[in-house]
């Protein structure tokens, strides 16, 4: 039992890009009783986004120490596309990351790979807030891994500023997804932290009948299991795959 | 309206200092339904105490360009004691950042003077977990300002590393306090937002009948005040002064 009064199963660290407002937002629903966040962000000066991308995990050392003496008990690297791009090594170099602070470090991608192992999905639906160079590369590293892309689909609005994904709406994505061939697919795979997507969950689950698996879902779950914490959120609402309980706390976000 | 899926209200910026775990987690509880927080933190590399806590507003832009792009409605600087220390440096600085980034940015201490004035209370019964030195600055901070301190009182723990105050608990809290003499005063401060207090504000107030006036609660109250929002978080019970509803969220925490 950790010596602290709040979070008395787990403190985790997240760290949402800078401008990011969704990470928090859902995690906060994510989270069961007992399992308290502190954030840092991730920083880049950079106007463009592959960029910037580069300097979220350039940076991640300032971003831990951010912290200052805080423990906590894994960290989550909530950020999705530093995976995509091909000469980053972000799994090396976040494993390095974490050999140094002394604290298990997850991705979110290496989160969906390790929710997708779970659920034993091989074949995807992959959908996708990001412009179109990020969304192929996307595509790409998930064909690497293995799976088969039955299909993909993304938002329409612009989003070449990928800052405006932080913007978009689940209505909208709802929609979108309406392109999406899922019958094929073990599962829903929605990529990227920064778009909401916890308030489509259960009507797109209902249209598809296939689990629902986005960063941010995936990520929770995995720093959970991480911890063998994962039965103090088992899902028990409809759409909820891996991690459960937030479906009512949606009022709160 | 904004136009952003989760914050419906607003969407409030939020610094602790560094390794603070009680702000982000008291806040999950205080901030009303629509409300969203973003963090950034509050960075010094000092191990002294007085030294770091002045660090925290040499870096403050710092802190505030780790938002990138995101846009809070208001800044919370949720640390009290630059306040005491410093003279007018902390207003100086909150005050160019407020100019410079077109928000309001608030300090916990201008919070609670706030909070005193909204409550027209002249008297303080003042508890503070901080070290002897900090302790005094408190006192003469506040009785400059023309309180009057009716009674203080100090936890028994070895704060003198400050950072130690974060693993004070909320019952400890309680017993110590017995010792402040609170007939004469019109409410209890109890400084500091590194300390856990929420959970021992309803049995202090049944045992004072004073309001209960703490760092986070005054400054999350003050934050939805200047954003004319106050109303989404009206006290539901006797012992919720300010800022009402979170006490059936202390289970979350």
């Amino acid at each position: 039992m950790p010596d602290r009064e709040y979070a008395r199963h787990a403190l985790i660290g997240i760290a949402p890009p800078q401008t990011n407002p969704v990470v928090e937002a859902e995690f906060s629903a994510l989270l069961p009783d007992g399992v308290g966040m502190l954030v840092t962000r991730l920083t880049g000066e950079a106007d463009d986004a592959r960029l910037r991308f580069y300097e979220y995990i350039d940076n991640l050392e300032t971003s831990l120490k951010a912290f200052g003496k805080a423990r906590i008990d894994v960290f989550g690297f909530s950020f999705t596309a530093t995976a995509y791009l091909p000469d980053v090594d972000q799994d090396k170099r976040l494993a390095a990351m974490s050999k140094k602070m002394g604290y298990p470090i997850i991705s979110s991608s290496q989160a969906i790979h390790r929710a997708l192992q779970q659920l034993g999905a091989t074949r995807l639906a992959l959908f996708s807030p990001y412009p179109n160079w990020l969304t192929e590369l996307s595509a790409v590293h998930w064909s690497e891994k293995g799976y088969e892309v039955v299909s993909i689909a993304s938002m329409p609005e612009d989003t070449d500023d990928t800052v405006n994904i932080y913007g978009l709406r689940t209505e909208s994505m709802l929609e979108a997804s309406k392109a999406l061939e899922t019958e094929r697919a073990d599962a829903i795979v929605v990529t990227g932290s920064g778009m909401a997507s916890l308030p489509a969950v259960a009507a797109l689950t209902e249209r598809t009948g296939k689990p629902f698996l986005c960063s941010n879902i995936c990520l929770a779950w995995a720093l959970l299991d991480e911890l063998d914490l994962t039965h103090l959120a088992p899902p028990e609402h409809p759409g909820e795959v891996l991690v459960g309980g937030w479906t009512p706390r949606l009022s709160r976000l | 309206m904004p136009n952003r899926e989760y914050a419906r209200h607003a969407l409030i910026g939020i610094a602790p200092p560094q390794s603070n775990p009680v702000v982000e987690a008291e806040y999950t509880a205080l901030l009303p339904d629509g409300v969203g927080k973003l963090v950034t933190r509050l960075t010094g590399v000092a191990d002294d105490p007085k030294t770091r806590f002045h660090q925290y507003l040499e870096n403050f832009n710092q802190s505030l360009t780790s938002y990138g792009k995101a846009t809070p409605d208001a800044i919370g600087f949720a640390c009290t004691a630059t306040a005491y220390l410093f003279g007018t440096d902390e207003a100086d600085t909150l005050g160019a950042a407020s100019v410079a980034r077109g928000v309001p940015i608030l300090s916990s201490a201008m919070a609670i003077q706030r909070a005193l004035c909204c409550f027209g209370a002249k008297r303080i019964a003042l508890f503070s977990p901080y070290p002897d030195w900090l302790t005094t600055a408190s006192r003469d901070y506040w009785t400059g300002l023309g309180y009057d301190i009716v009674s203080w009182g100090t936890m028994p723990d070895d704060t003198s590393d400050t950072v130690n105050i974060y693993g004070l608990n909320s019952a400890r809290f309680l017993d110590a306090s017995e010792a402040l003499q609170t007939e004469e005063a019109d409410v209890i401060v109890v400084t500091g937002t590194g300390m856990p207090v929420l959970p021992a504000i309803r049995p202090l107030f049944e045992r004072t009948g004073k309001p209960i006036l703490c760092s986070n609660n005054c400054l999350a109250w003050a934050l939805l005040d200047e954003l004319g929002i106050a109303d989404l978080a009206s006290p539901c019970e006797p012992w919720e002064a300010l800022i009402g509803g979170w006490s059936a969220r202390l289970a979350r925490l």
